[in-house]
């Protein structure tokens, strides 16, 4: 019965543990923490190095680009993002519900990524 | 009676909260501005036209903090002499019938001039109306405004003249008397050893020693030209039609005697005004090459930004606003108190960026010891001619309009020797640019102020 449990627990772990982040097979993941105001999308570089070529995705549609993005907490304003349809992203009363960060010259020379 | 016992403790409350409501109502609590007291030498500024035309009338109904004006007499539309409010500077339509239409106007101040040559007391100033069209022998006019200079009890001393003087010996003897300002037409000269606060399009040196700020080279036609003078120290603001000011000189006639006396100075004054424009794309940065934006490599050689790098010396903030110093938006109620420009809280960038220009006048090796006190919340960085001198509260390398800082207190004042960066300076025009970062987009504080010093 507790072998039973035990093995319940370690599933429903590395179930939770699954979904809290996928990695890009074949790219570095990037040392990176996000936080969210009422307007703002706040991206803390956590690498030694800076990010270029960076392209930025809310909720999967809405993205944002940037030449460079430097070590250290950087703020973007939500109505920066837009789709390919140039309309600008308004959050719901969740904020968004994914975010994902792709760079072209990452650590190591490489693509790098990084996904909530 | 009975009422009165019967409510006496409430009657007694009523009573005790309207005297205090009413002392503070005589205490007069200031609401906002400097903890300082009033300064009696304050007054309304007089004021200085060029326009093609203008009714006086319109202008007094619009301009109502501007009791009297100059201007050259061809561009007011009354008829002569109907406002005692205006002051006509001579030029080629005026003729000694219509001078001798104005009242207000001493005659024969100079003996064979009639009414084109005179001056007048205003506050602490003294104005003083030249004849342009007989400056090709000046002796007599030079010879009177010695005389007047010499026999004034104002502080300063400012010359209209309709017509450039070219004559060398003039513009050295009015140098000499210690004349603060010669406005001719659109332009307006200042000795460069008393300018503690220059505009964009000011030029160095156009004659010896006096440098020339031309209002029509700016990019907004000023409307105006208010000028004030506060105990060693005389504004002159351009204004435009709206009331804002495009752009602001400051004349400071101690400076000149610290600058020829002593060995110490201030090359940028505290509360002094700053142009500034909060963050965003549209204003330009460039990565030099060769610039680590990790920043874990010291910086070793000099970076040339090009000019339309906001930091470079050469960049044209002329469309940015202007504001004096302490600059900055703030909840707290005593730094509220220290503020002389209150600035928007932009959503779009937890930035903003300053820039303010100052005139070296000697080689820059006779600087001994240089430095910054500033004033700040979060973080800054600040530039010298585009290259950094200083930071605080950010990370090193590359900074952007969207880089926050560490959250830091409101810090007053701090001394930061950067004398290694003196062979920065340069003779001539020099610049310093500021950005001020927010620790957080919603941060309600952000406060700015410089000053810069230096010991020969």
């Amino acid at each position: 019965m507790i072998m039973c449990r035990s093995l319940m627990l370690l599933f429903i772990m590395i179930f939770l543990q699954s979904c809290t982040r996928t990695e890009y097979s074949g790219s570095n993941v990037l040392r990176a923490d996000i936080a969210f105001t009422n307007q703002h999308l706040i991206i803390n570089n956590m690498d030694v190095i800076v990010w270029n070529n960076v392209v930025i995705t809310l909720d999967r549609n809405y993205t944002y680009r940037m030449d460079v993005l430097p070590r250290g907490k950087s703020s973007i304003p939500y109505n920066a993002f837009a789709d390919s349809s140039h309309h600008n992203y308004e959050p719901g009363l969740l904020k968004a519900r994914s975010v994902v960060i792709a760079v072209k010259q990452g650590s190591d020379s490489a693509e790098g990524h990084f996904k909530w | 009676m009975s009422f009165i016992s019967r409510y006496r403790l409430s009657l007694s409350a009523v009573l005790l909260i309207a005297t205090l409501v009413m002392s503070l109502a005589w205490t007069n609590v200031p609401t906002e501005g400097m903890a300082a007291p009033e300064n009696n030498n304050l007054s309304l500024p007089f004021g200085y036209l060029n326009q093609p035309s203008f009714d006086l009338n319109t202008f007094h109904a619009r301009e109502k903090e501007i009791p009297y004006i100059a201007a050259p007499e061809s561009v007011i539309r009354q008829k002569k002499g109907e406002s005692i409010s205006f002051y006509p500077i001579n030029d080629v339509t005026s003729s000694s019938e219509s001078r001798m239409a104005y009242p207000n106007i001493p005659d024969e101040m100079l003996p064979g001039y009639g009414k084109t040559v005179y001056f007048i007391d205003y506050g602490i100033i003294r104005f003083i109306f030249l004849n342009g069209s007989r400056m090709d022998s000046p002796k007599e006019q030079m010879e009177w405004l010695q005389q007047s200079v010499a026999n004034s009890h104002q502080n300063h001393h400012i010359v209209f003249v309709n017509g450039l003087p070219n004559n060398v010996e003039i513009w050295k003897t009015m140098r000499d008397l210690g004349v603060r300002a010669v406005i001719a037409r659109d332009e307006i000269y200042i000795p460069e050893a008393a300018l503690s606060s220059m505009p964009s399009g000011f030029t160095s040196e156009v004659q010896e020693g006096w440098g020339v700020w031309n209002l029509a080279n700016s990019r907004m036609v000023p409307h105006l030209l208010a000028i004030n003078g506060k105990d060693q120290l005389i504004y002159l603001k351009a204004m435009n039609e709206k009331g804002d000011v495009i752009g602001t000189v400051e004349v400071d006639s101690n400076r000149t005697m610290s600058i020829q006396h002593t060995d110490q100075g201030v090359f940028v004054g505290i509360q002094s005004f700053w142009r500034y424009h909060a963050g965003g794309m549209d204003v330009k940065m460039v990565i030099p090459e060769g610039f680590d934006v990790s920043g874990e490599t010291p910086i070793l050689s000099e970076f040339h930004l090009p000019p339309e790098d906001w930091r470079s010396q050469e960049y044209n903030d002329s469309n940015w606003e202007i504001g004096q110093g302490m600059l900055g938006v703030t909840r707290n109620m005593f730094n509220e108190r220290l503020l002389h420009t209150r600035l928007s809280q932009s959503s779009e960038s937890p930035t903003y960026y300053f820039r303010h220009t100052f005139v070296l006048h000697d080689d820059s090796n006779q600087v001994k010891r240089l430095l910054l006190h500033i004033a700040f919340e979060d973080g800054f960085a600040a530039y010298l001619n585009g290259e950094e001198i200083a930071r605080d509260a950010l990370k090193t390398g590359l900074l952007t309009h969207s880089t926050l800082a560490v959250p830091n207190e409101f810090t007053v004042y701090k001394t930061i020797d950067i004398t290694k960066h003196r062979n920065k300076l340069k003779p001539g025009n020099n610049a310093i640019a500021v950005e001020i970062h927010r620790s957080h987009p919603n941060a309600p504080n952000l406060l700015f102020d410089l000053s810069m010093s230096y010991q020969k």
